[in-house]
């Protein structure tokens, strides 16, 4: 394989994963180049690239997905390679191929791969040829009514119906009887339709909570395919991950083994290249399922980067560039465990609904053991047109149970001003009995939620808004805004501090 | 001065502030200190406990206070019923109507109350859209709704007159 130095990269992103790229790039001695939107002007990663150059309006269709015009930023500005993080273009084949008939060098698969792995039913037509375990159900695109209902006679009800396209659940549909069928088939096309343009839709059998089990591997342009471990993506809401860990509480070594080895092998047979993640989907009888392969990086790939000290944005270039991996399957060394949470400004209490508005003050944890890949910062605005994604808060232990307190405490500790998030409930979550035996999966998020509801968090906090709301009340009239130094406990405005020190030599 | 404090619908304060850095909160005594307060951002001592909070201020009767990662939303009403004055009751001409004036400049979203329905205290009467936010007209007064002043989807003026009610005096709360 031939060997392309790569000097200067072109972020095709935004937000937390383009620092993250960045963060990479410099460290390696990359120069590096953002693109933004017209909502992104003011946004961390901008300042961060070495260059960044305006692309649009904010609506992702005319930035963030305007293949055009990111790839002539990238000629224009001599990028020789574009890394496109996760979402947006990231698995898009006819995007890898333009980039690369530019002279540019995509730091992911090639356009084919993107087409055959990425797609759903291509991928299980590979994954069929080398056995791998699949729940039952149909390769080929639903074209009918009556063919719907004749395969899900076959296969058995509750089926689901899945765009090829897709994921983040839409174009889903969960189909409990017959009646129903034609209904969820026209929407789950619909929505598949505007979600990624392309209106297919495959039909599997419905498996009630399973646990959602994925593996992380590497392959290089020499024929090399190395995992790099589990990650465990249970805790969902909306068919989206909020908690993954990393090992999972739910393999034995046995079947870490074959799931692990089942992964390394779709890799092998579908040749890929560069990072990708193979999902699987475990049975209540720790039966595994191929789901899906997400040929790119994933939000969570820092658990694994915790767990096994590997950067994978660094192989990724490496790769891109033509390198071999410096490593072998066996000196990976797994050490420990890794939890990450994603906080997002979105509302727990109300349905999840995404929350915007500006961050009046963040001030994360940190500390030995906690990473944290964020994209905003005090004084942030949330805007609508984007994934309200905050940050990811990763902690790590010796072993899980080390891993899980440290993730609490800094939940526990996080200051998140200003938009409505869900970090309270992530500890909640952490501190279920259920969460921290190990035994949850897919449907845990739901069952639990009616309980998080219901109960009162930080009961203490009332009384401190209670007291500031009074003082609040009593100050609006009497003291000045901009006031720097007041003392509130009387009702005035004071002008210097002494009289607080006073009153406190006092008591 | 007191104040009537409900924290998320849920929790209710008494506060009593004094000229100290004692308070009462539901007659029993809290040392509090106000360390710092500089536009929005309040550090405050709670029994030794230090706490850093941000206030947002949704309407005259209604802020927010956010502590650690939390929203508070907290229901003044004062002792004098001074806020009370300012915000939907009214100056009204004669005493037996109370016109609901609205809080802030913003979008009338939804009205929840057609002329001659019976209203409690609190009840809400519309809901006004303003700086992304869906704000609760409440009423102020237990009684019947003789005119509703605003058709939903217009815009309106800090201080425009929405709804006008008939007060009722009633002895259950």
């Amino acid at each position: 394989m031939k060997k392309h130095p790569i000097k200067k990269v072109l972020i095709a992103n935004r937000g937390e994963i383009a620092v993250r790229i960045i963060r990479t790039c410099k460290e390696m001695g990359i120069s590096t180049v953002a693109v933004f939107s017209e909502a992104d002007r003011s946004s961390p990663f901008v300042r961060f690239a070495d260059e960044a150059y305006h692309i649009g309006p904010a609506p992702a269709l005319e930035s963030y997905l305007c293949k055009e015009k990111i790839i002539a930023v990238a000629k224009r500005f001599g990028a020789d390679a574009i890394h496109p993080g996760y979402g947006f273009l990231s698995e898009n084949p006819d995007f890898a191929k333009m980039v690369n008939d530019a002279g540019i060098i995509f730091i992911g698969p090639p356009s084919e791969v993107v087409r055959t792995l990425g797609n759903k039913t291509s991928a299980r037509e590979i994954a069929k040829t080398i056995n791998i375990p699949m729940v039952p159900g149909v390769i080929d695109p639903i074209k009918s009514t009556t063919e719907a209902k004749s395969v899900a006679k076959s296969i058995g009800y509750p089926i689901l119906l899945k765009a090829a396209a897709g994921g983040g659940g839409k174009g889903m549909r969960i189909v409990q009887s017959e009646e129903n069928l034609e209904g969820a088939l026209t929407g789950a096309q619909s929505e598949a339709m505007s979600a990624f343009g392309d209106s297919r839709v495959y039909m599997e059998k419905y498996l009630e909570n399973p646990r959602h089990i994925e593996v992380q591997i590497l392959a290089d342009g020499y024929g090399n395919v190395i995992h790099l471990g589990e990650r465990e993506c249970s805790i969902q809401r909306r068919h989206q991950k909020i908690i993954e860990e990393s090992p999972s509480t739910a393999l034995s070594d046995n079947l870490r083994e074959q799931i692990t080895s089942a992964a390394v092998s779709l890799a092998k047979a579908g040749k890929y290249l560069n990072a990708g993640t193979i999902e699987f989907l475990l049975d209540k009888d720790s039966k595994f399922y191929f789901m899906e392969m997400n040929t790119r990086l994933q939000v969570e790939h820092p658990v694994t980067e915790m767990r096994t000290g590997i950067d994978l944005v660094r192989e990724q270039i490496r790769i891109a560039s033509g390198e071999p991996l410096s490593f072998n399957q066996s000196s990976i060394k797994f050490r420990g465990h890794a939890i990450e949470c994603r906080i997002y400004a979105e509302d727990p209490e109300n349905q999840f609904f995404p929350s915007t508005g500006r961050i009046l003050h963040l001030s994360p944890p940190s500390g030995a053991g906690v990473r944290e890949d964020r994209g905003v910062e005090s004084g942030s605005e949330i805007t609508p047109h984007y994934d309200p994604m905050i940050s990811k808060l990763v902690t790590f232990g010796e072993d899980r149970k080390d891993a899980l307190q440290r993730a609490i405490s800094c939940l526990k500790s996080y200051e998140l001003a200003g938009v409505r998030n869900n970090v309270i409930f992530c500890s909640w979550i952490l501190s279920q009995p259920n969460f921290q035996n190990g035994t949850y999966d897919t449907g845990f998020l739901d069952r639990v939620l009616p309980e998080f509801r219901n109960q009162t968090h930080y009961h203490d906090n009332h009384l401190v808004a209670a007291l500031i709301a009074a003082y609040h009340g009593s100050d609006a009239e009497t003291l000045p805004r901009n006031d720097a130094s007041v003392d509130l406990t009387n009702g005035r405005s004071t002008p210097s501090r002494w009289t607080q020190k006073r009153t406190e030599h006092y008591r | 001065m007191k104040f009537s404090i409900v924290i998320d619908d849920k929790s209710n304060f008494d506060v009593e502030l004094e000229a100290s850095s004692e308070a009462k909160v539901n007659n029993k005594p809290v040392t509090v200190q106000i360390q710092d307060w500089v536009d929005d951002r309040v550090i405050i001592n709670v029994q030794s406990k230090h706490y850093l909070a941000h206030i947002r201020s949704v309407d005259e009767e209604h802020v927010e206070i956010w502590i650690g990662s939390s929203v508070y939303t907290a229901y003044i009403q004062d002792d004098r019923a001074k806020l009370l004055s300012q915000f939907a009751r009214s100056q009204s001409r004669d005493h037996s109507t109370l016109e609901v004036r609205a809080p802030m400049p913003g979008l009338v979203r939804a009205i929840h109350s057609r002329i001659s329905d019976s209203v409690r205290t609190g009840d809400s009467l519309l809901v006004l859209e303003a700086m992304k936010m869906e704000n609760e007209v409440k009423s102020p007064s237990n009684g019947i709704i003789t005119a509703v002043h605003v058709q939903p989807h217009t815009s309106v003026e800090k201080g425009q007159t929405l709804i006008t009610i008939q007060p009722v005096k009633q002895d259950n709360p």
